[in-house]
């Protein structure tokens, strides 16, 4: 059972607030999504979940550790956060290896069977730097999802997606949800986060200003 | 051994990012060592006379005490400040775009800090000895390719031409060999790796521009406090007993790698990682 829990966090960078007094409680099983304006916090909510910031105020904790003092970074995540990066002089398969090895917790297989379900061919010796946008974005789902994490967080995962892909998507993320991964999505587009997620924070300037929970039908503030 | 998947990582992906740079280095090694050979061509000296020693007192050799006179300008030792600029160059934006790319995956996935930081430390130690074994390499290469000899002798007309008075006076060659391999790569891992810290603080533009600085201010001001002074061979006390000591200069670039790499460390694990130009 995985849990994130997000104790009143305020953070300011340059005396400019980015997030403020954010206090979200979220458990396995489920597909969050965060929707907002560019510039509304969405990435910022998400690069503190996974530790590449701190919170200027208030903790954050991973099943129940406090993240920046018990741990540096959530014990298993993936992440796809802003564009996808990845070594332009290797294969979408390469790169997958690569990042694989540090953990060393997958196999070729798996990274295989991993690239095929969101559409790329795991044999395709093309480089990364040749890839389209959406086989990039394709390709930085992959990674996200290879190691079955227990953590997901996709920062607008269907950007540069076609209808398909999308459709991809969707069910790539019920399937995680279904093994009990805690999966947090951000877009800025309401339809698309309705049908993938089970609850949506909408923020703006920072602050989460509605709290809707899509199986329910509910809206809270 | 996270640490050393992780130097492996910075090992391969650094220097395929890296490898033009470093061929481009090698091919300007070749036209220094080319710049000795036509300077004792035009001197109507013999190119044969010249050694590996030569070539490599001629590439470190950096500029003598520079005395205020309005009667001599100050001129910059374009070709010593070139050799260290480009290794500065070579290793100011690899940690950083790792950073901003697949790093940041990486980075979470070793889910230490800490190690992130010391391998890119190991990576620029790496960077700066392959650096300077290409130096080495190219003089080798162009010194067989001209038939001239491998020995480190220095020839004496070499030495009155970069300004040693009394050339009787020079240590045995053996002070000098070990200096030359020692001294000017220490000296270099170890701003690179103060250039790597400041990085941290500024945009590495601004800590590529104080590297310079400190050289430039090394090469006017012959102060045992200025550690580019130490990265001129010919102002260390192998050559007279007013050069600087050569053993501070080793003493004095172990303690700035060392205190960067640990201020650094200390930094890189507190502070936030955000997208750095």
């Amino acid at each position: 059972m995985t849990s994130i829990k997000i104790d009143n966090v305020t953070k300011t960078i340059k005396n400019n607030t980015v997030l403020e007094n954010i206090n979200i409680t979220l458990k396995s099983g489920v597909i969050i999504g965060l929707r907002g304006e560019n510039g509304s916090g969405k990435t910022m909510l998400m690069r503190l979940i996974s530790g590449l910031i701190k919170p200027t105020k208030g903790k954050v904790y991973i099943n129940e550790k406090e993240l920046g003092k018990d741990i540096s970074f959530p014990e298993s995540i993936g992440l796809l956060i802003e564009n996808p990066a990845f070594l332009d002089d290797f294969s979408g398969f390469k790169n997958l290896q690569i990042l694989a090895s540090v953990k060393n917790c997958t196999t070729n297989e798996k990274i295989k069977n991993t690239i095929k379900a969101v559409g790329l061919d795991p044999e395709d010796k093309k480089k990364y730097k040749k890839y389209s946008l959406g086989m990039k974005q394709r390709l930085g789902i992959a990674a996200a999802l290879m190691e079955s994490p227990d953590i997901i967080l996709l920062d607008e995962p269907t950007n540069a997606l076609d209808s398909k892909g999308i459709e991809m998507v969707k069910n790539l993320l019920q399937k995680e949800k279904g093994r009990g991964a805690l999966i947090v999505i951000s877009c800025h587009d309401l339809s698309i986060l309705q049908s993938l997620s089970d609850e949506i924070y909408l923020i703006e300037n920072g602050k989460i200003v509605n709290h809707i929970n899509t199986e329910k039908g509910e809206d809270a503030v | 051994m996270m640490f050393i998947k992780l130097i492996r990582y910075d090992l391969r992906n650094g220097l395929l990012r890296c490898w033009k740079k470093f061929l481009i280095s090698f091919c300007m090694f070749t036209v220094f060592c080319f710049d000795l050979y036509l300077n004792w061509v035009n001197c109507r000296l013999n190119p044969a006379d010249l050694s590996l020693g030569d070539y490599t007192i001629f590439l470190f050799r950096g500029m003598r005490e520079y005395i205020p006179d309005s009667s001599q300008p100050f001129i910059f030792p374009i070709l010593w400040m070139l050799f260290y600029i480009l290794i500065f160059y070579i290793v100011l934006y690899y940690p950083f775009q790792d950073l901003n790319g697949f790093g940041k995956n990486i980075l979470v996935n070793s889910r230490k800090r800490s190690l992130w930081w010391l391998s890119k430390c190991v990576w620029i130690i790496f960077s700066v000895i392959t650096y300077f074994a290409l130096a080495w390499a190219a003089a080798i290469i162009f010194s067989l390719t001209t038939g001239t000899n491998l020995s480190l002798q220095i020839n004496k007309l070499q030495l009155m031409m970069l300004g040693v008075r009394d050339v009787e006076m020079v240590l045995p060659i053996k002070n000098f060999v070990g200096l030359a391999i020692i001294l000017p790569p220490l000296v270099a891992i170890s701003m690179c790796l103060m250039q790597l810290t400041i990085s941290l603080f500024v945009k590495p533009l601004y800590s590529f521009l104080f590297s310079i600085s400190v050289l430039l201010i090394s090469a006017y001001y012959k102060s045992e406090l200025l550690l580019g002074n130490y990265a001129m061979l010919i102002r260390l006390d192998i050559w007279s007993e007013n050069g600087l000591k050569s053993i501070n200069g080793i003493y004095f670039s172990i303690i700035l790698g060392l205190v960067s790499i640990v201020i650094g460390c200390i930094y890189f694990c507190r502070t936030d990682i955000m997208n750095k130009e």
